[in-house]
């Protein structure tokens, strides 16, 4: 497995994208590696701070009218 | 799962802003918002929480792109299957730059398709196999765009960081 090809597992382990063996695999492998371990960390970081600013995205959107579903769906 | 109403509450917006970025335009991302959850209404797809949601995001980005494909020449569509490029032109990136944070600039400069696998993940809350299912791209291939991505927005906030 090629460099890129283990920091891939790398971010999807650290994203919780793996299960089973491969995510035991990796958490070995990440726990024997300080230098892994800064890598999980800083994903996180990152993931966390995307998914916040991202929301705010969502926050800013105006507020859906659901009963604009009821209506239209009553409709004939 | 509760009904309709929850789930406009719940997703409507996300999904209203992820067919936005398709449509480049707001009112018609609401409208294909509301036309996705009279389908759901109509159809009531079955599956838990997840299903239904990458059910909602698959049906609003079909509806999206079919509307692409309405307002664009064919041989755009033709030609390039996925999603058009909406990175910022050099003038919209200088006004964005005014009101966004360094991190939703450096998310809008990425390459599309590792924007929508990153938007899909972190503001629609999808595992990477339900991307696969809303993109149509592989899950290595979703695992690749989105470490990529990551990759890329960390290196600039470091890059911004060490320049301050």
């Amino acid at each position: 497995m090629s460099d890129e090809e283990t920091m891939i597992e790398v971010t999807a382990y650290a994203l919780g994208e793996l299960e089973g063996a491969d995510e035991a695999r990796v958490a070995a492998r990440v726990a024997a590696d300080p230098a892994l371990l800064r890598e999980v960390e800083e994903i996180r970081r990152t993931a966390a701070l995307l998914e916040g600013e991202l929301a705010e995205e969502v926050a800013a959107e105006p507020e859906v009218e659901a009963p604009v579903v009821r209506r239209r769906s009553l409709a004939p | 799962m509760g009904g309709v109403d929850e789930l406009v509450a719940r997703y409507g917006r996300a999904l209203t802003v992820y067919t936005a970025r398709i449509t480049r335009d707001p009112e018609r991302a609401r409208d294909i918002m509301q036309d996705t959850f009279l389908r759901f209404h109509r159809i009531q797809p079955a599956g838990g929480e997840s299903d239904l949601r990458a059910w909602l995001y698959t049906v609003c980005r079909n509806l999206a792109l079919d509307q692409l494909r309405k307002d664009r020449p064919m041989h755009v569509v033709e030609a390039s299957p996925d999603l058009p490029d909406t990175r910022p032109s050099a003038s919209e990136a200088l006004e964005a730059s005014e009101a966004k944070t360094s991190m939703m600039r450096f998310l809008a400069a990425l390459p599309e398709p590792q924007q929508e696998v990153i938007r899909l993940k972190f503001q629609g809350s999808l595992s990477y196999k339900e991307i696969s299912g809303v993109t149509k791209l592989s899950v290595s291939h979703v695992g690749v765009l989105i470490h990529q991505g990551i990759k890329a927005l960390r290196a600039q906030m470091a890059e911004e960081g060490g320049a301050r």
